[in-house]
């Protein structure tokens, strides 16, 4: 029994191997156990979860808004040359029209030959003649500046007022109304266009200028002159109350 | 034998432990990557977070900036309609003085006739004609029309034979003139005692005139072709 014991006792002996053997068992199973509370608990996770969708989605994000940035830049700028494009050109294409429509209405300074009439009241002192027809009346600048027209005059002013489509030449007491302005006598005339045809729509026989001159002793007198500069109507404050284009 | 099945016993319990180490080292090792601790992985996290969020506040403030600027943008864009619109207005008024658009408006439309039973040669009375024009200009109309003929700026009143030429077309009485502008002045410029009405009464016209607030006065659709004036520039001119 004794021995049996002793026998027992010595089979348990603490050896050396088995110590190890127990030692590293005991680090393992350490290991084991802290590995599994190492810090990495669910809500760890989760939280870690977490923080990855996060910061994945704020760099999305970021891009999303990158882009966006690039594309409103993109589309301004392109936005901004197509308006400028056009805007230049159509204000360029308007003023063209504009100054060519000028010229033709007569808003614009023109140069070129032509001639100059005189006009003024009779100083006949024929006696059968009435007073009223010694003076120049507004009809008489009226028909001469048709006769001027019709002889293809391109630009007329009677002292210093251009003749347009809009001008009236109308009696304002002893003065004449021309443009809105008074126009006192003598009356200068003139007019841009072939020298010669204007010359005799004012001097041949049986115009009216002929007749002003030769029945009634009025003062015509013309010249020729290679460049006569005629001013613009002075209306650029001119403005359309009532008319309208049709379409 | 029963010394091998300690043996087999040990052997199995170190291969299963061994299996957990690395299973849980390897599956931490996927949870927190090459991050050790979570706390220096929040505060990474954070300081990005930071970053991007004052990336953020940037952005806006761009987008702000952007704003900005496309509301000045809109501003100029807002200048260049008025000025379009002032250039587009003066063009109108050129093309309607000009004669080749067809305008309607408020006006008048007087027909021009001779006395039954009386005769009147136009060709020798077209001074009338002019004056009755002269006095419509006096009254600041904006358009007129002699018979569907639109007096330009270039259009001549001949006499020929026993009509007149307007625009180089033949008339003869009766005579429409269409003129657009302000009725009352109109009124008023044609009919006062002694006025161009009365007085082309006085010698065998009859005069119709009828005040309306639709007058269609056509467009003239000849040409003109410029042969001797030029354009200036007056201030060239100036000394």
């Amino acid at each position: 029994m004794n021995n049996e014991s002793k026998n027992e006792v010595r089979d348990i002996k603490i050896k050396p191997f088995n110590l190890l053997i127990f030692i590293l068992f005991f680090i393992a199973t350490f290991g084991v156990v802290s590995g599994v509370d190492a810090k990495v608990n669910e809500t760890t996770i989760y939280a870690l979860k977490e923080l990855y969708k996060n910061e994945q989605n704020l760099s999305d994000m970021n891009l999303i808004v990158e882009k966006l940035k690039a594309e409103i830049k993109y589309e301004s700028s392109k936005l901004q040359n197509i308006k400028d494009k056009s805007y230049l050109e159509e204000v360029i294409a308007m003023n063209k029209e504009i100054e060519e429509l000028k010229f033709y209405n007569g808003f614009t300074d023109v140069r070129g030959p032509g001639i100059m009439i005189r006009l003024a009241d009779s100083k006949s002192e024929d006696e059968t003649l009435d007073i009223m027809d010694k003076i120049v009346h507004d009809v008489d600048i009226t028909i001469l500046l048709n006769d001027l027209k019709s002889a293809g005059a391109e630009a007329i002013d009677v002292n210093g007022k251009r003749i347009i489509n809009i001008s009236e030449v109308v009696c304002a007491g002893p003065l004449l109304k021309i443009n809105g302005e008074s126009v006192p006598a003598p009356f200068i005339i003139r007019a841009v266009g072939d020298q010669e045809a204007l010359y005799n729509i004012v001097n041949d026989e049986g115009s009216y200028a002929y007749k002003l001159k030769n029945t009634f002793g009025m003062e015509v007198v013309t010249m020729m002159s290679y460049n006569l500069v005629i001013p613009k109507f002075y209306g650029n404050n001119y403005e359309v109350k009532y008319t309208i284009t049709k379409d | 034998m029963k010394k091998l099945m300690d043996k087999m016993i040990l052997f199995i319990i170190s291969a299963s432990l061994g299996l957990i180490i690395m299973t849980q080292y390897t599956t931490s090792q996927n949870v927190l990557g090459n991050n050790t601790g979570s706390d220096e992985k929040t505060s990474e996290l954070n300081s990005k977070m930071e970053k991007l969020n004052s990336e953020k506040s940037n952005l806006r403030d761009e987008i702000y900036r952007l704003k900005d600027e496309i509301k000045a943008n809109e501003q100029k864009a807002i200048d260049r309609e008025n000025e379009l619109n002032r250039i587009k207005e003066d063009l109108n008024k050129q093309k309607i003085l000009s004669g080749y658009y067809g305008v309607k408006g408020p006006g008048v439309i007087i027909k021009v006739d001779q006395e039954p039973n009386s005769y009147i040669s136009l060709a020798s009375s077209h001074q009338y004609v002019l004056a009755l024009i002269s006095y419509l200009n006096n009254a600041g109309v904006e358009a007129i029309s002699i018979n569907g003929q639109r007096y330009t700026n270039y259009t001549e009143i001949v006499p020929v034979l026993d009509h007149i030429n307007v625009n180089g077309v033949a008339l003869v009485l009766p005579l429409e003139i269409k003129a657009i502008g302000n009725k009352r002045t109109i009124d008023a410029s044609l009919n006062f005692v002694g006025g161009i009405v009365s007085i082309m009464k006085e010698i065998g016209f009859t005069i119709d005139t009828e005040y309306t607030d639709e007058v269609v006065i056509n467009s003239f659709d000849g040409e003109k072709e410029f042969k001797y004036a030029v354009p200036v520039d007056a201030e060239k001119l100036e000394p």
